[in-house]
């Protein structure tokens, strides 16, 4: 609750232009006279979703509880992949940007639905949105908060191909290319978890909800991802490369336009 | 002097008289107006149809997406019964798209399904849209059920454009295609002018099926409001 | 010319089965509707039919006999 009181404070710095111009001097509110001072618009908006993502981020540092499932799920994806398979050299070769991703999705989704269940049961949701802030910037809080957990689940896979699957898979493009396909997938996964925590059966709806519509983000990853691992011509993932980017780009502006209509209550 | 109800419901007979003569119009061309395809011979008739319930099916998702805006812009709950019964339409006659799809394969590809990125895409797209149904299907407050609906209805329509868009794209696609793509397909064949004529005749036909078959959609979803306000006022005189 | 007149009539059997079967939901969920309908409008007419009983009747019927009896003889002996 302390950090919503933050936010709200925050956010005044967003609203004090207008306000200041048009309430009368005796009658301004206690907090108002430390936010007094200008700030441009732009850095205050920035502010709320940095707000937003560290309040996210410290209350993992506190609890970890979401950071360890997700790590350790992610091990258990890339171990039951390399026994279900019975994986060899070769064949590991072929399927290693598979079960890169597929982890991703999986631990991904794992901690969306807790991290927005979490937010909702708390009622801290409610509180936020109580607040005088921008919802979108909210909701870039939320992906922000969301894309680094993704992150760090595909960092942690990463070094674990590597040594499990003995293969370098520290390339600077198939970096951003897991960049990318994260960016378009916590955009949208943000925007239908947020949904789905209002549902009978959260839990199984997310997957259901969300794997349909990021599947073409996730094949064009997958894609690219094996083309750049085994070192094929740029022609080769370029496509597939623009297509994430285009991807992004839609997900992010439409579920901008879109969130306001989630979350309002 | 007839009342608008009237009206429409004339309106709505004689649309049906229409779905039903062209349906059968468009059956007996695809039958006897238009010869069996050089290369492909009679299996090449599905195309017909597998063409056009995709339209059908596209101009219910479209429809959906302009319900979903229109709902969230004036909260009038009859954009969601639209659509609600648009999107069902839209599953049911893409069904038919993907069913049909898979028995001209059979005989042309030499296999019922293959993972090919429009046949790929095409299922997410009939998943997708399966999933708008779960959703609605698990949220219990009906203006949150709607509002969601018509966000998640606006979303999915992205499975759509990439159906439609990857075709002209991917160069690794098997699936023939009406006009220019990237890649040589199999099982394309030279459209000849009985065959144009058959298939604008067919997409037509599947057009004004689909609209027939929400607009009755439409119907029965008023007449069940209907009759759960009605529940509703009955249990309250009660309790 | 390929030889494969059974999956073209496969393709559209399959595709007057799955069309079939949309109409006939829609048409027997409004069935279904309709017959609930008509179970509500026998409801509405009971209850109204109680209602409008309920007000003038149902105190009479039910505890008039013993005190509507009693009380017209306390109030009419003593006014006689």
């Amino acid at each position: 609750m302390t950090s919503t009181r933050e936010q709200s404070r925050t956010d005044i710095h967003a609203d004090t232009p207008v306000e200041t111009q048009a309430e009368v001097p005796p009658q301004v509110t206690p907090a108002a006279p430390r936010v007094r001072k200008r700030r441009r618009p732009v850095t205050a908006y920035w502010r709320v979703v940095g707000t937003i993502a560290w309040k996210d981020l410290r209350a993992e540092m506190r609890s970890r509880e979401l950071i360890n499932s997700m790590a350790l799920f992610t091990a258990m994806v890339v171990m039951v992949f390399s026994l279900a398979l019975e994986l060899d050299a070769q064949a590991r070769r072929s399927v290693v940007t598979g079960v890169l991703w597929v982890a991703i999705v999986f631990a991904g989704m794992l901690g969306l639905s807790r991290s927005l269940a979490a937010e909702k049961d708390r009622g801290s949701l409610d509180a936020l949105l109580l607040a005088p802030i921008d919802r979108s910037a909210l909701f870039f809080g939320k992906v922000i908060g969301n894309l680094l957990f993704v992150l760090v689940v595909a960092a942690v896979l990463l070094v674990l191909l590597t040594i499990m699957f003995d293969m370098a898979l520290m390339k600077p493009l198939l970096l951003l290319v897991v960049l990318l396909g994260s960016v378009g997938f916590t955009t949208v996964g943000t925007l239908l978890a947020s949904m789905s925590v209002h549902a009978r059966a959260r839990e199984t709806l997310l997957p259901i909800l969300l794997l349909p519509v990021v599947l073409p983000l996730l094949l064009s990853a997958i894609r690219a991802s094996s083309a750049i691992l085994e070192d094929l011509p740029t022609v080769e993932w370029r496509s597939n490369l623009e297509l994430l980017v285009i991807a992004d780009v839609i997900f992010l502006v439409g579920a901008y336009a879109l969130f306001d209509f989630v979350v309002e209550e | 002097m007839t009342t608008y109800a009237e009206g429409r419901t004339r309106l709505l007979r004689n649309l049906t008289y229409a779905a039903a003569i062209l349906f059968v119009l468009a059956l007996l061309m695809d039958f006897f107006y238009v010869g069996p395809e050089a290369q492909q011979g009679e299996a090449q008739r599905i195309f017909y149809v597998h063409l056009g319930s995709f339209l059908g099916a596209f101009i219910g998702f479209t429809a959906a997406v302009v319900a979903g805006i229109r709902y969230l812009r004036s909260r009038d709950p009859k954009w969601d019964t639209l659509g609600l019964s648009s999107v069902e339409v839209g599953l049911g006659l893409s069904t038919i798209t993907i069913v049909t799809g898979m028995f001209w394969a059979k005989p042309i590809w030499n296999v019922y399904w293959t993972w090919e990125p429009r046949l790929t895409s095409v299922t997410i797209m009939w998943l997708a849209y399966a999933a708008y149904m779960m959703l609605r299907a698990g949220i219990e407050d009906p203006e949150r059920r709607r509002r969601f609906a018509a966000v998640y209805g606006i979303v999915a329509f992205s499975s759509v454009l990439f159906t439609v868009i990857i075709i002209r794209v991917r160069p690794d696609t098997i699936h023939p295609a009406i006009g220019p793509t990237q890649a040589s397909p199999e099982g394309e064949f030279e459209i000849t002018p009985r065959i144009r004529d058959t298939l604008f005749f067919n997409l037509f036909t599947f057009g004004v099926i689909a609209v027939t078959l929400i607009w009755y959609r439409i119907r029965l979803e008023n007449l069940f409001l209907h009759i759960e306000r009605r529940k509703m006022d009955l249990l309250s005189q009660e309790g | 010319m390929a030889e494969n007149v059974e999956y073209m009539i496969a393709g559209y059997v399959a595709m007057a089965l799955i069309l079939g079967g949309l109409i006939f939901s829609i048409y027997w969920r409004y069935r279904m509707l309709l017959r609930d309908e008509q179970r509500i409008a026998q409801y509405e007419s009971e209850e109204q039919v109680l209602a409008s009983s309920a007000a003038p009747t149902a105190p009479v019927r039910d505890d008039a006999p013993p005190p509507a009896v009693a009380p017209d003889r306390s109030e009419t002996v003593p006014g006689r």
